[in-house]
């Protein structure tokens, strides 16, 4: 059931300080780059409070938000590729940026490179997702099938099949998938 | 025991402030306005040209030169009998009205000897518009704005 803490009237820094940090890591596990999950947060926000007036109860605040963040992230994702495709067409090279990273924020892009994220980066932008809300963020089948807009059966597929393709994969080669599925 | 794949050791998030945030959606919301007003203007603009240069009146609006000239001859016949000498051998006239609305204007072309439109005029645009065929109470409401306007502008045809 959900608490005044999940449905907040308005928004406020105490809640934002409480439920900010959980987008953050939803965020860093989709993109693995600490700089970009701060734009992904704080873009949610932003939009959340734009549209606070507009939620319509169906779900927690925190799930709403969790929405915003996919939708946000599959716009940021679309315009990289529009991009990469320009500029490959631009340079007929791979345009990959050479840039120089903080020490703090190449450590975060090497954990993330050495962790299942990358791999869970690779799979299609539907599982990418189901797996990321399932288990970065913890939520049920229900709660993803609210925030990305699909069925709750469909929300389980992409999970499923998610974790059959990183089956393969060296990370999780010892895991016992099977607890994973349920 | 195994440990598990899917462990995050997310970096430090630093929450922004409410105030912030409430700048960035203020300052969104600005250019969102700004750029909707834009587009806006630039229909509105695209429009007015389209149809300034269109020769095709709109079907909706009968401007036929008979019913013109009969309504002319009617009301110069009338405006000579009334309190305005100056209107008189001043046959088809048109008058600069304030209009609250998107209107045709037209003018009659000699040449062609026939209405052709010169375009649309705006909200509270004082635009020449060629009042056309004018009933009865029209034409009572029309003279009673020459009568008390002090300047009533005619120009002929």
């Amino acid at each position: 059931m959900a608490s005044s803490a999940d449905q907040p009237a308005e928004m406020s820094d105490a809640w934002i300080r409480d439920v900010y940090p959980r987008i953050h890591r939803a965020a860093w596990a989709m993109t693995g780059d600490p700089s970009v999950a701060d734009d992904l947060a704080q873009e949610t926000f932003v939009v959340a409070l734009d549209k606070w007036d507009s939620f319509d109860r169906r779900s927690t605040r925190l799930t709403w938000l969790h929405g915003i963040l996919i939708r946000t992230s599959r716009k940021r994702f679309r315009s990289l590729a529009r991009l990469r495709r320009r500029l490959e067409a631009y340079w007929q090279r791979d345009p990959r940026p050479q840039v120089s990273a903080d020490s703090s924020r190449q450590l975060a892009l090497r954990e993330w490179n050495e962790s299942v994220w990358s791999e869970v980066a690779k799979l299609s932008r539907p599982q990418a997702e189901a797996i990321t809300l399932r288990f970065a963020c913890d939520m049920t089948y229900e709660q993803i099938a609210e925030a990305v807009g699909c069925p709750e059966g469909t929300a389980k597929t992409r999970v499923h099949h998610g974790l059959k393709q990183l089956q393969g994969c060296e990370l999780l080669r010892d895991a016992d998938m099977t607890e994973y599925q349920s | 025991m195994s440990k598990d794949p899917f462990a995050l050791n997310a970096p430090d998030a630093t929450a922004p402030q409410l105030s912030a945030l409430r700048a960035s959606v203020r300052s969104r919301r600005k250019r969102r306005y700004t750029r909707n007003g834009g587009i806006l203007f630039a229909v509105v603009l695209g429009l007015f040209s389209v149809q300034q240069f269109s020769t095709e009146p709109p079907l909706t609006v009968d401007h036929s030169v008979a019913t013109h000239r009969q309504k002319s001859v009617q009301l110069e016949t009338e405006t000579d009998s009334g309190p305005f000498p100056h209107a008189v051998d001043q046959p088809p006239f048109r008058l600069f009205a304030e209009v609250n609305a998107t209107l045709p204007v037209f003018t009659f072309d000699e040449e062609r000897d026939e209405m052709v439109p010169l375009g649309w005029v705006q909200a509270s645009d004082v635009m020449p518009v060629d009042l056309g065929n004018l009933s009865a109470e029209q034409t009572a409401l029309f003279e009673s704005v020459l009568h008390n306007d002090p300047k009533p502008q005619f120009i002929s045809l």
